[in-house]
């Protein structure tokens, strides 16, 4: 994902025919094959000039040939990762038993991840209500339902309601950061929380909202458990596609330059107000589309979806997975949800093995899971640089 | 100490500029007139107030009295990134670079600063090849060029001062406030310092906190002389470096 894109093929052919030209003619003589141990004997080394020279010239070719595959599969391994995983989530969403079930949990809880990250993880601003603003995207389209209208046009409703509450709280949440805002956004997440359990008349409190009749449009009828499946995954993808290519637009850069020093940034020109104001719209925007999708997972929507631990929840994957990162949170949802559903059936204690591995995973990797892989790939990088470093200098 | 309004705006100007923090005068009734294009310099003692002064006039602080004025417009109330949009650019005192950016990211956000494009959200910044050309332009000004990809962080001290120069410089300003540039530079870092800001345009206009006379000799032209928040003397640098007052104030009593 570097800059670095190496040498072209074009490049590595030529150099790899002018090798094997050169070990043909058995012109030169001085081929210091990097990494073999100390210098030869003198004697030894005067005495093969000219005369055999092939053996390492062999070995030049091979290694153009290595650091080739290697370029490659590091520039092809992600797209290549990220096709096979969509691959297994199509196959995962086919049945209509408990693994698709878990899926699509994972895939909706994702979204909400993923949009703490793009809030947390590059502007700084880490939002501990953003099951709130589930609960409003779920609760709008219940309630529209429910009381006024059409599936779709409750969809409509719950999506403006989610993203005009999301312009006027924002004007609070924006004024402040750090500590602050955490603190505040918790707040909010808190009063929707108690709105949802104890305005009655609209949310029937305790008890929920129950959907029953999901929007058809045409051929795509979302009451049809396969294709609510393959709605889900299909706006879980176009969700993380779209914050990742924000994230690597100039708007992207302005909020990681916000997190690392935004007094330097206003004194640049950037109107840092606006820019945390606009990552605030867009992480509350998508956390409402993941509460549609949610209520028509679920089909019901309660007060315990959007109270305390839910908000913690959401942060716990995003730092588990790794914040600046986009995928990783998303990854932390699956291992999240993972641990939610899967291990509290064998392990009554699931929370505690929860915390340990939070706590294992910021102590030993504070990027997370996603972390990991980075510095992976980072290593994979060096060692690409250091074989063409060895390849140049050793014509 | 204005004589006759000059015919054209000064670039800079502040008019009885206070700023009080708590009963402490930071800045105290401090007025100044910067001509377009001048090499300006502001010296004095610690804790004279020169880096309040410069934050009043870039806006970072409001201040408590006076006002200040950009090319003839009063910019009292505006905040910083509005002045920026003026022309405005500044280098902090104590380092304030993009630490966990690269230098490519650090430069592009900088150019991005006075575009539309900063707001853009679905073009890469890496494909608007004009700005991280720019990028790697400005880098190559100094020795940062072979640099771009480091991270900030990673920087030397030296390369972390001339990175901010470069930032200030990115957003093409028409006045520069320089907080100290060369604190803390080795003798050779002050020398390409010195020659970059020996060519700066000269319709720039150049307003530098400095303490090395010697070095604020070779860039500045005239200069005002600041002690406890006040102003005490201002005029061409020749005959502030002789002025009786700076001696004392640099000196202590008796030295001169």
């Amino acid at each position: 994902m570097t800059s670095r894109s190496g040498a072209s093929p074009r490049l590595l052919l030529r150099r790899l025919a002018a090798a094997r030209r050169a070990a043909a003619t058995g012109s030169a003589d001085r081929t210091p094959t990097p990494g073999r141990g100390g210098p030869p004997p003198l004697g030894a080394e005067r005495r093969s000039g000219g005369s055999g020279g092939s053996p390492p010239r062999t070995n030049t070719a091979r290694d153009l040939l290595t650091l080739h595959v290697m370029q490659r599969s590091r520039r092809f391994l992600g797209p290549a990762a990220g096709l096979l995983t969509a691959l297994l989530l199509v196959l995962l969403l086919q049945g209509n038993g408990f693994v698709s079930t878990l899926v699509v949990d994972m895939l909706v809880y994702a979204i909400v991840a993923m949009a703490l990250d793009f809030l947390g993880g590059y502007a700084g601003l880490i939002s501990l209500g953003q099951a709130g603003f589930l609960g409003v995207g779920a609760y709008g389209v219940a309630i529209a339902e429910v009381h006024f209208f059409s599936p779709w046009a409750a969809v409509g409703i719950a999506l403006a309601v989610t993203l005009g509450l999301g312009l006027a709280l924002g004007i609070v949440a924006v004024r402040v950061k750090g500590v602050s805002f955490v603190i505040i956004t918790l707040a909010m997440g808190q009063v929707l929380w108690g709105l949802s359990y104890q305005w009655v008349g609209l949310s029937e409190g305790d008890n929920g909202i129950t959907v029953s009749v999901l929007p058809t449009i045409g051929p795509i009828d979302l009451n049809d458990p396969l294709t609510l499946r393959m709605t889900v995954l299909v706006v879980f993808a176009l969700v993380a596609l779209l914050l990742v290519t924000f994230t690597k637009s100039p708007f992207g850069l302005s909020l990681r330059g916000v997190r690392s020093n935004e007094a330097r940034l206003a004194a640049l020109g950037y109107r840092t107000g606006l820019h945390r104001y606009l990552a605030w719209i867009i992480a509350v925007f998508f956390t409402g589309v993941a509460g549609v999708l949610y209520v028509f997972v679920n089909q019901l929507i309660s007060p315990t979806t959007m109270d305390f631990s839910a908000n913690g929840l959401f942060v716990i994957m995003a730092v588990l997975g790794g914040l600046g990162s986009i995928w990783g949170p998303a990854l932390g949802a699956v291992v999240i949800v993972l641990f939610q559903q899967e291990l509290s059936i064998y392990v009554s204690r699931w929370q505690t093995l929860m915390g340990l591995t939070l706590i294992a995973v910021v102590l030993l990797s504070p990027g997370g899971f996603w972390g990991l892989l980075r510095a992976a790939g980072r290593r994979w990088d060096a060692a690409i640089a250091r074989r063409q470093r060895d390849l140049e200098t050793a014509p | 100490m204005t004589p006759a309004q000059a015919s054209t705006e000064p670039a800079l100007a502040a008019e009885h500029l206070s700023r009080r923090f708590r009963g402490v005068t930071a800045v105290a009734d401090v007025s100044l007139r910067v001509p377009a294009g001048a090499r300006f310099g502001i010296i004095g003692p610690n804790g004279a107030g020169k880096t309040t002064l410069f934050n009043l006039l870039s806006g970072e602080l409001r201040p408590s009295a006076g006002r200040v004025a950009l090319f003839g417009r009063d910019v009292t109330r505006l905040r910083p990134y509005h002045r920026a949009a003026l022309g405005l650019g500044r280098t902090f005192q104590v380092t304030r670079v993009f630490s966990d950016l690269t230098v490519l990211e650090n430069l592009t956000l900088a150019l991005h600063g006075l575009h539309r494009s900063k707001l853009s959200l679905f073009r890469p910044w890496r494909s608007y090849r004009g700005l991280t050309a720019e990028a790697a332009e400005f880098a190559g000004r100094f020795g940062l060029a072979s640099r771009l990809s480091a991270v900030a962080a990673e920087l030397s001290h030296g390369e972390v001062r001339e990175l901010e120069v470069l930032l200030a410089l990115a957003l093409k300003p028409r006045v520069l406030l320089l907080d100290e540039p060369a604190a803390g530079l080795s003798p050779a870092e002050r020398v390409d310092i010195q020659a970059l800001l020996a060519a700066l345009p000269p319709e720039l206009t150049l307003v530098m906190i400095e303490h090395d006379i010697d070095l604020l000799r070779t860039v500045v032209d005239s200069a005002a002389v600041l002690h406890l928040g006040a102003l005490v003397v201002q005029g061409p640098i020749r005959e502030i470096q002789d002025d009786e007052r700076v001696r004392e104030l640099y000196l202590g009593r008796g030295a001169a």
